[in-house]
Parts: structure tokens; C-alpha cells; sequence
């Protein structure tokens, strides 16, 4: 039986060694968890955690599916972690849960691409094999829990209010709590992705990567976000005023160095995972096509957006082409040397061009309407690189 | 003044780190002595930055229209302790400017303009734990940058933080001094040093569910106040007191933090429950987990009247309680009152509890000397004419309890001892109205008196007082102050004084006063003088001249002897005769012939007891007897060395037929060889009835070892061959068994002794 990857603390364990949690709330005591305010840095007033105590066959081969509390006698089903205590979906437990981290530099667009993806998992599932996404409400704070999170801090900002979010900060504590959702279909497999809105700064240097790495070598796949405005080529086509704060490339050869620096192991493993490299804000070439005549993006428009979001299915050879398309026109736009060193060490490499917004927001930073494009191109190519259930056309 | 040198750094989102070259957010400067390294780890470790809910957070268009963010957005302030990877602490002090907009506002560029995180974060970092008078002093000072916080592009310092390339900063170095009482007090100030006294008692308390840290909640306009005002506080309340202020999204006390300081502008609930909670933002004041105290009352009602003086010395005094007991807060508040006010104390008001707890309230050296002071003028003031018998009778108990207590406390005048004399002895009707049965009182007068100037009062003065009592304590213990090392010489009078008084327990009373082991010569002359004294003291007498002959025999009886014979004879004789018969009997080397003699014709002896002597005598003479029995046979064994004189009362003693034990162990006592041992089967033989003397023998070679000298060897020597054949014939090991029956055999099996 594989291990389970706490989507919290990063650390493996056995299922069959889950803990729960007193939910008797009314007539059972609440205590601070020591284990839990370790993990926080802050008490942790909650039910007592309970270690099962099923006999030995149910702990050898078994998930405990309930314990029961040792104070007030009644059972919980509430799952945590045995490591930090927090509390993880049962289901995750069960099944797999897949951890896809989404990294870029700042400014990069990581926030609006996991608020746009959701919405749009929301909308277009349907497309995917009636794929149902429910968020996974199980933190032991609600303020925490994904759905009041993604509408607060996500969904609200950038929709309702026409914002572009702030910026994440490094030492906000909330980029440790993970968005995670469940996509379910009627009768195919179910499978729970944890998405993780770090701060771009983590990876911007080698010191501060060995810190957060951890959830990447975790990872089941990656999501690299690139800023296109961050291409030299671009950033000079466009006539952007501003000088590039970060070349766009900047975090992934910072991760490549880590990775063949270190444990070799680690770097093997990372390298052979699902990689999407996923140039954002890509509607400002495809706007702009006169400015980019001789180097456009062959295949890509504006106008086509995900062919599988008309209902006619998924088509790899999209994901291929376009990324085939997107390595020419960086082998265009000059950076040879970026695409030789994906191609010589990642093994399962992808290129998208995604705008989350549909266009770019004024100078306030506000957005009239939000017009995603080809947002779930990547999960839907790591998906099937999961071997999850999509209607594929052959 | 004290002096603290720092290092600084300045964290923010701007266009370039000094310590990584990159945009966003990191170290944007920092001073020379500090590295790159610890300056990007003190930025992480630190955990500061300005958490607002997304909605609550400022826009481009909130900033243009209100650049002076710092109004609606109050600057944060940490104080706490880093722990480095390489093991080392560093302690921050910090503010934390909230200025909403990335840096590319400020810089008029078109990208990094994203607006609701970003800071200036100031930290200056100590490698000594700074007191919090630091924290004043910066505040005060205006040390923090920017000293401008205008959030506009024309801000040329604060855009120094943000924009273009880093400028380094400079170490720098604190000269402050501690805080001197603050003058504006008001209630949220009150509530503070509550919040704090509260923290500092349980921080005293080791019990598992005591709540250690405090969440202060008042509107954001005091806090820095009520910061400032932490140098003022005694450091002993202030030390370590690690804490952020105007923090928000946190609804408990981080680790690391002692303290959050809540402002009006967050919302969110917090476990007040589990804290020292004090909130002071709704109409009404709301506390958690603050004990209902007097000192506590009395503190806000410092700050109602603007009285700092007071409310600093409850601060003191607080600090200085002991938790371990319960405290009566209302009486330590007077004492506080006591020591810093003119008012003095009235007798009534001094007793030995409240003595009691003035010992255990630790006082401050100056308010102590003033508390102490008062109390002994109160106490000597007493000790005067006019002062009433109740007032002197307590003044006496106090004088009792504190000189035990804390004698060094207690500081009695000469007049005030000199009064208690006069009191008691010159005016004597006096002496039992104010001592009573008072063990205290009476205490407290010996000792008043022992450190008067003279204890003079003539003899008759001094035995009419004494005489009006009737209670012994007070007798022994004026008796043994008034003659002091003279007692013994006085021992006559005294015991003459006793034995005509109506004190009670005289015999008691006599030998507390002369123990006989230490006056028996004085007691013994005393007696032999005045037989009367007997009547009284003679159980006493008695009693150690018994224990005098038990233990030391001769020496005892002849000392007896000096007492003169009327005397003696009205003392029980019997008694010290048996004591010392006994004493003899167990040990012979005391035995003396001619003093045996003269006690038995000394003492007046019932005639039982003169026999004990006779016999005595006897066997030292060795007389023959015309009677023997068994205890006879064994004092002779223990007094003659005479082998042919014990055998003699052995043939007398055989004639009452003993038992075959106590024949055996006299015969084993008796014979060294076969002849011996022949001897004694013939007497026995000659002296015992025929039907008897068989199996009488049997049962005394059973118990006794005579095989040693050879079966043949004693047969051989003995003539009469009945005898010979019952001890060669029935003496074997078989009818041995037999006679002492299943028992023996078992335990001949086994091992174990019958």
C-alpha cells in the first residue's frame, strides 16, 4: 500500500497510521494540540486528537475508517495527519491525492491562474467527462477552508471585483494552506489536486528554494508559470518602458541548479515529473500579431481557445502542437539555450500559453472581464499524464 | 544611561534586494555588520509583514486619495527573539509601515503596481536582549524609518526604500535612559499594567492550565502610548515581554509572543478564553482570565485620579508578593498606605496575624524600616502610665510573637522594659491581672525584663508579686530570670518560697527548677535538713536513687545511705532494696558482703526482702542450706566457684524432686569431666524415688551432653550397675527417638530445630 503525502507538513505516511479528531465539540474537552500549534506557531484550541486502536489486522492492512475518543467515548471520523495534526479529506486518504505545485516568478500570474483554472474546472467539466469539482472543506479553522478561501481571497477579487489580487507576500502563512479539490466523475475515478499560491520570491533565489522545496519534491507534477513580459524578445517587441525585474527564466535555472546540486534521487524523480512550462499573459502576442509577424506563435489565436471546451473532446495533438509552436517561437525569440536545457534534463516537459485574464488589466490594475484562455490546457495535459479519465479522441 | 548598539535592516517589495539583487519581497537594506545571510534569515525567521483580509486592504485609488496610509492602516510593532540556524539569538525590535502599493508605484512604472501587501518593515536587530525601554526610547525618538510615511512617489525617503539601488544603512548605537514615572495616566493605561501584573503572577504559577500571555485589545490611537509607557514599568514586569501590537488575522498568541496588542480595526474573533484577555473597545471593559483583586481596583482608581505616585508603588509592592500563599491584598495595600503616609498605628491594630503577615509581605528596605518603626513606636507607647490593662496585655503578646519571630525586628526602649517591672512587681496586684494564664504575656514580660537596664526589685517586692500567682510557669521562669547563676546558692529560700505558696505543681516545679541529677548533693542536704521537703519532693527522690542502684548498684546504695535515717525511713525502703538486690543478682562483681549487711540492717526492709539479703549472704559464707530449689541452685552457680558446695545443694536440691531440664542444665553447668558427670547420675540415682530415678535419668542424659566424656568412661567409674545398665541400655540413639517421640524424628529429618 503507497504512502500518502500529508498536502500540510509534506511528510509520508502509512494509511493505515492516520489519526482523527474529536468532533464531540459540545461535551467533549478542547485543548490546545501541541502537535498542531507546533505546525501553526500559534495555540490550536481543538478536539483531542485520537490515535486508533483498532485491533492488530485492522492496523496492519486496514484504513481505520473511525476511532473512538479515549475522554468522551464517542467516534470521530475525522482524519489528520499523524505528523502535524491538521485535518486531511478522508477520501485523500483512501485514494490518491495529487499534489500539483504551481510555481513562477512573482508577477508572474500565479494567483490569477489558480483563480481562473478553479473557476474554470467549475464551468467546463462537463467538456472533461462530466468531471464534478467540489472543494474539500476539512481544515479545522473554516476562515481556512478552500471554499471560503478561494471566494475571499480568489474568486471575489478577481471576479466580482474586476481586481487583480496583491501581491503574495513571502511570510504570509496562508501560501501553507492548500487549495484542495476533488474531481469526480459519475463513473470513473476520483482524484484530489492540492494547489499551493506561493510567494514567486521562495524561488527567485538558491538560498530560499532549500527552504521551500519540500512540497516540489512532493510534487506529482509542476506547473511552471512564465512570465511572457519577462521574455527579453517580447518585453523589447512590446515596447514595454519598464526594465525586466526578472528574466523569465530566472526560477527555472535556479531549480535546475538546485536539483543537480543535490540529492540525486530527488533530482531524478523531479526531472521525470509531468512539467508544464506555462508562458501566462500570452494574449499580449496574440493581440499583437503585427508586431510579431515574423516570430508568432504558429497554431495560436486568440479566437481558438481549448478545442475541448466546444464539447468535441480532448485532443492531445492540441497540447503537442502548441507546444511544438511555443518552443519554435522561443527558439525565435532568441532563447535556444532556455529550450535546450529543458529538453536536456526534463524528460516530461510540455509548453502552453495561457492568458488568465483575456487581456491586460489597466493601469489601476482593474480588469473589466475576465476572459480566460486555454487555462486548462496544462491540468488537463497532467491529468491524462495521471491516467485519470478524460474523454481523449483518438 | 545605558548603552545598546544595533544592526538594522529594511524589509519591503521593492525593485532590488541588497542581499539577493531580485524584486519583491526581501531585504531591500541593511547595515554592514550584519550579513547577507542573517539578513534574509532574521526577514523569514522574524515572520513580519502587515496581514490585512484581502478586502480590508488599500487600493491605488484609497492611497492617492489618502496618502498618509499609517491613519487607517497603524504601523505594526515587534519585539521578540530570532533564533539563527547557527544556534545564535538575535532580538528585533520593529515597525512595520503598512504602505499598500508595490514599489513600481512610487516609481512611476507601468508594472509592479500591484496594490494591497506590500511594507516597509524596519527592524533593528540586537545581539543583547534590549529592554523595553528601547522600545520607548525608539518610538519616543523617532528612530524607525521612514520618518516620512506619506505614501506618494514625491516621498523621496520612503521611496529610497523601494526604488533604484539599495543604500546600505548604518549600525548604530542607543544611549537611553530608563523612563521616569509617567505623569498622564489614564484607565487603558490602568487596564495595561493590570494585563501585565496578571501575566507577571502567572508567570509565577507552574499549574498546567494558567494562562501566560496577554491579548490587549484598545483602540489603535493608545497603543503606541501604552508602548512608550512600557519603559516607565519596572523591568521585572517588563523583561521578555516579546509582543506585536496593531497585528491582526491572529486569534491567539503566536509562539515566540507574550503579547498582541489588538486594535478596533480587527475583527475577526480571538480565543480570549485562553489568554489574559482585556478588551477595551466595546462600551464596557470585557477581561478574561483577570482575578478579581483589590490591588487591581485600586489601580484604576490611581488612574481615574491621576495619582502615579501610587499606582507606581502598587506596581512595587505587587512585584514583590510572594503567590505561593494566599494574599490579603486589602491588608498589604495598608501596609503600602502605612509606609508612606504619616499615619500611625494603634495598638488594636497591631496583633500577632497581622504581625504575622507583615513578616511575610516582603516590603521594600525603606518601607520596611518605616512599617517596623511604626509598629515598635506604637508597641513602646503602650508600655507608659495611663495605657490601659487590655493595650499592655496585647503590646506584651506582640513583644512575645516578634521575639521569636523576628527578634531583630523588634526594638523595645529601656523605659518601656523598665515599666513592665514596675508594673508587675511594684504594683503587684498588677502581676496576675496583666499575665493571666498568658504563656505569651508572660513570655513577653521575661523578655521586656530581661533586657531591661536592672531586674532590681528587692526580695519581698519580687516573692509578693511571685506570691499572687499560683501558676508554676510563672514561678520558674521569674524565679530562674531573678537569680540567674545564683539559683543554686538560693536553692533553700526558693524551695522554702514554694513549699509555703499556693503555686500548683510544686514537685514539678522543684524539679524544673533543681533537676536531681544535677542537685542530688543540694537535695539530699536540703532534706536531711528540712524533712518535710520529702512530703513534697520524695517521689522524686525516689525515683532517681532507684535508678541510681540499678544502674550504678554500690555506688547508688551507699549514697542512699548518706540520707539520714528518719528521712529514709519515711521513704518506701522496700523499693531501693529490690533495686538493688536485683542489681546484684545480675551482676556479682558488685557483690560486697559487708555493705550487703549494713543495707539489710539500715533500711527498713519487710522480711521477704531481708531473707533476699540472708540468702545472699549465705551462699557468699557458703553456708550450708536447709532447703534448695531451683533458684537458689542457680544464684549459688553464679556466686560460688566452690565445686564441692554446689554439689552439696545439688544432693539438697535433688531431695525436691526438680525437673529433669532444669537438673540437666545445672549438671551441665556443673561437670568439666566422666567423674563429674557420675557423680551427678549417683545423686540424682541415691536421691530419687526407685520408680522415678529411671526414666529421670533418661530424660537428663537426654538433655544433656554427657556422651562427650565417653559412654565407657562414665559407666566405668559408676557403682551401682541398675544405673550403669539403664544408661548403657536405654541411652541409645534409637530409644532416645523414641522417648522424645515424631517430633524429634522429624526434625531429625529435616534439619530444623524442635
Amino acid at each position: 500500500m503507497s504512502k500518502v503525502v500529508c498536502p500540510y507538513c509534506f511528510e509520508q505516511f502509512e494509511r493505515n497510521d492516520v489519526e482523527f479528531r474529536c468532533n464531540n465539540i459540545s461535551r467533549c474537552k478542547h485543548e490546545d494540540d501541541p502537535i498542531l500549534h507546533k505546525f501553526w506557531g500559534t495555540p490550536q484550541i481543538t478536539g483531542i486528537p485520537i490515535k486508533p486502536s483498532g485491533g492488530f489486522l485492522g492496523l496492519k492492512f486496514g484504513l481505520p475508517e473511525s476511532a473512538k475518543c479515549p475522554e468522551c467515548g464517542e467516534k470521530s471520523f475525522l482524519m489528520i495527519c499523524p505528523e502535524c495534526h491538521n485535518r486531511i479529506p478522508k477520501e485523500m486518504v483512501k485514494k490518491k491525492g495529487y499534489i500539483i505545485s504551481i510555481i513562477g516568478a512573482r508577477s508572474s500570474g500565479k494567483t490569477n491562474y489558480i483563480t481562473t483554472l478553479i473557476n474554470e474546472l467549475f464551468r467546463h467539466g462537463r467538456y472533461l467527462g462530466n468531471i464534478g469539482t467540489s472543494a474539500a472543506n476539512v481544515t479545522d479553522d473554516p476562515r481556512n477552508n478552500t471554499q471560503q478561501r478561494y471566494e475571499r481571497d480568489f474568486f471575489d477579487v478577481l471576479y466580482r471585483q474586476g481586481k487583480c489580487p496583491p501581491q503574495t507576500d513571502i511570510n504570509d502563512p496562508k501560501s501553507r494552506i492548500p487549495l484542495i479539490y476533488e474531481l469526480s466523475q459519475e463513473k470513473g475515478q476520483s482524484i484530489y489536486l492540492v494547489f499551493y499560491d506561493t510567494a514567486g520570491e521562495n524561488f527567485a533565489n538558491l538560498r530560499n528554494i532549500a527552504g521551500n522545496v519540500k512540497f516540489l519534491d512532493e510534487s506529482d507534477a509542476v506547473i511552471f508559470l512564465l512570465d511572457t513580459f519577462a521574455v527579453p524578445y517580447v518585453h523589447d517587441k512590446l515596447g514595454i518602458k519598464d526594465p525586466i525585474e526578472l528574466r523569465y527564466n530566472t526560477i527555472v535555472d535556479n531549480l535546475l541548479t538546485h536539483f543537480r546540486e543535490g540529492d540525486p534521487k530527488l533530482k531524478e524523480a523531479h526531472f521525470k515529473k509531468p512539467m508544464a512550462l506555462v508562458f501566462s499573459k500570452i494574449d499580449a502576442i496574440l493581440n499583437n500579431d503585427e508586431l510579431f509577424a515574423d516570430t508568432s506563435i504558429a497554431g495560436m489565436s486568440m479566437e481558438s481557445n481549448s478545442s475541448f471546451l466546444g464539447g468535441s473532446g480532448v485532443t492531445l495533438s492540441e497540447f503537442s502542437s502548441i507546444s511544438d509552436s511555443l518552443q519554435g517561437a522561443l527558439l525565435a525569440w532568441g532563447e535556444t539555450n532556455f529550450v535546450s536545457n529543458i529538453n536536456n534534463n526534463y524528460k516530461n516537459a510540455k509548453y502552453f500559453g495561457i492568458s488568465a485574464l483575456g487581456g491586460q488589466p489597466d493601469k489601476a490594475n482593474k480588469i473589466q472581464k475576465v476572459r480566460p484562455y486555454r487555462v486548462l490546457d496544462p491540468l488537463v495535459w497532467i491529468l491524462n499524464e495521471f491516467k485519470y479519465s478524460l474523454p481523449i479522441n483518438k | 544611561m545605558n548603552k545598546i548598539r544595533y544592526e538594522q535592516i529594511i524589509c519591503a517589495s521593492s525593485q532590488k534586494s541588497i542581499t539577493t539583487g531580485s524584486p519583491g519581497f526581501g531585504v531591500r537594506s541593511k547595515s554592514a555588520g550584519i550579513s547577507d545571510i542573517e539578513a534574509d534569515e532574521l526577514f523569514i525567521k522574524s515572520g513580519i509583514n502587515y496581514r490585512l483580509p484581502i478586502d480590508m486592504m488599500a487600493t491605488e485609488e484609497t492611497i492617492m486619495s489618502n496618502p498618509n496610509v499609517e491613519e487607517d492602516f497603524p504601523s505594526l510593532y515587534t519585539y521578540k527573539s530570532v533564533q539563527l540556524n547557527n544556534g545564535e539569538k538575535r532580538y528585533i525590535i520593529a515597525k512595520t509601515l503598512y504602505i499598500g502599493l508595490d514599489y513600481g508605484y512610487f516609481a512611476n512604472l507601468e508594472g509592479a503596481r500591484r496594490a494591497g501587501s506590500n511594507y516597509i518593515a524596519h527592524i533593528l536587530v540586537f545581539k543583547e536582549c534590549p529592554s523595553v525601554s528601547v522600545i520607548s526610547f525608539a518610538i519616543e525618538n523617532n528612530l524607525f524609518l521612514p520618518h516620512n510615511t506619506i505614501c506618494t512617489p514625491d516621498n523621496e525617503e520612503l521611496c529610497s526604500y523601494l526604488v533604484g539601488e539599495p543604500t546600505p544603512l548604518s549600525d548604530g548605537e542607543i544611549n537611553f535612559e530608563k523612563g521616569a514615572c509617567i505623569q498622564e495616566i489614564d484607565t487603558a493605561y490602568g487596564w495595561f499594567v493590570i494585563s501585565l501584573l496578571q501575566y507577571f503572577k502567572n508567570s509565577k504559577d507552574s499549574s498546567p492550565n494558567i494562562r501566560r500571555n496577554i491579548i490587549f485589545k484598545v483602540n489603535h490611537q493608545k497603543i503606541v502610548d501604552l508602548l512608550i509607557s512600557l519603559g516607565t514599568l519596572p523591568e521585572e514586569l517588563t523583561k521578555n515581554l516579546y509582543f506585536q501590537a496593531n497585528t491582526r488575522l491572529l486569534s491567539s498568541v503566536p509562539d515566540g509572543l507574550n503579547m498582541l496588542l489588538l486594535n478596533e480595526k480587527e475583527e475577526n474573533p480571538t480565543d480570549d478564553d485562553y489568554h489574559i484577555t482585556i478588551d477595551l473597545l466595546g462600551n464596557e471593559v470585557k477581561t478574561y482570565n483577570v482575578e478579581e483583586n483589590y490591588l487591581f481596583d485600586k489601580i484604576l482608581k490611581c488612574c481615574q485620579e491621576n495619582d502615579a505616585d501610587t499606582l507606581s508603588k502598587i506596581i512595587q509592592l505587587f512585584l514583590r508578593l510572594r503567590f505561593d500563599s494566599e494574599i490579603d491584598y486589602p491588608f498589604v495595600y495598608k501596609l503600602m498606605i502605612l509606609a508612606s503616609t504619616p499615619k500611625e498605628l494603634t495598638i488594636d491594630q497591631i496583633t500577632p496575624e497581622t504581625l504575622e503577615k507583615i513578616l511575610s509581605y516582603p516590603l521594600g528596605s525603606k518601607d520596611e524600616s518605616v512599617v517596623w518603626t511604626k509598629v515598635n513606636n506604637t508597641i513602646n507607647d503602650v508600655f507608659a502610665v495611663g495605657h490601659k490593662a487590655s493595650e499592655v496585655k496585647t503590646a506584651l503578646e506582640n513583644v512575645s510573637y516578634l521575639k521569636i519571630k523576628s527578634p531583630q525586628r523588634l526594638s523595645l526602649r529601656s523605659e518601656s522594659c523598665n515599666f513592665v517591672i514596675d508594673l508587675l512587681f511594684n504594683r503587684c496586684e498588677r502581676f496576675v491581672g496583666i499575665l493571666e494564664n498568658s504563656s505569651e504575656r508572660l513570655d513577653g514580660a521575661i523578655y521586656m525584663i530581661d533586657n531591661a537596664d536592672k531586674f532590681i526589685p528587692d526580695p519581698i517586692s519580687f516573692y509578693n508579686a511571685l506570691e499572687t500567682s499560683t501558676i508554676p510557669e510563672q514561678w520558674e521562669k521569674f524565679l530562674k530570670l531573678y537569680y540567674k547563676d545564683d539559683i543554686r546558692k538560693n536553692m533553700g529560700i526558693i524551695i522554702g518560697k514554694i513549699m509555703n505558696s499556693n503555686v500548683s505543681s510544686k514537685e514539678s516545679l522543684m524539679s524544673k527548677l533543681f533537676p536531681v541529677d544535677d542537685y542530688i548533693s543540694d537535695w539530699i542536704d536540703l532534706i536531711n535538713g528540712n524533712h518535710s521537703v520529702v512530703d513534697v519532693f520524695g517521689g522524686h527522690i525516689m525515683e532517681y536513687f532507684t535508678q541510681q542502684v540499678s544502674s550504678r548498684t554500690n555506688e547508688g546504695i551507699k549514697r542512699f545511705l548518706t540520707i539520714n535515717k528518719s528521712v529514709r525511713d519515711s521513704m518506701d525502703n522496700n523499693i531501693i532494696a529490690t533495686a538493688y538486690l536485683n542489681s546484684i543478682e545480675h551482676n556479682q562483681k558488685e557483690l560486697d558482703e559487708g555493705l550487703l549487711v549494713e543495707t539489710r540492717d539500715s533500711l527498713n526492709i519487710d522480711t521477704q526482702t531481708k531473707e533476699r539479703f540472708s540468702l545472699l549472704v549465705s551462699i557468699l559464707n557458703e553456708a550450708q542450706l536447709s532447703y534448695v530449689d531451683t533458684k537458689i541452685v542457680n544464684l549459688a552457680c553464679k556466686i560460688s566457684k566452690n565445686k564441692e558446695y554446689l554439689f552439696g545443694l545439688f544432693e539438697i536440691w535433688m531431695k525436691s524432686i526438680p525437673s529433669a531440664k532444669d537438673t540437666a542444665n545445672f549438671a551441665e553447668s556443673l561437670c568439666v569431666d566422666a567423674k563429674d558427670a557420675c557423680r551427678i547420675f549417683e545423686s540424682i540415682w541415691k536421691n530419687l524415688p526407685e520408680k522415678k530415678r529411671g526414666n529421670f535419668i533418661l530424660q537428663v542424659t537426654d538433655e544433656m551432653s554427657w556422651r562427650r566424656y565417653s559412654l565407657d568412661r562414665v559407666t566405668d567409674l559408676l557403682h551401682d550397675k541398675e544405673l550403669r545398665n539403664v544408661l548403657v541400655q536405654e541411652n541409645t540413639f534409637f530409644k532416645k527417638i523414641v522417648r522424645k517421640g515424631t517430633s524429634t524424628i522429624f526434625g531429625l529429618f529435616t534439619g530444623s530445630k524442635k
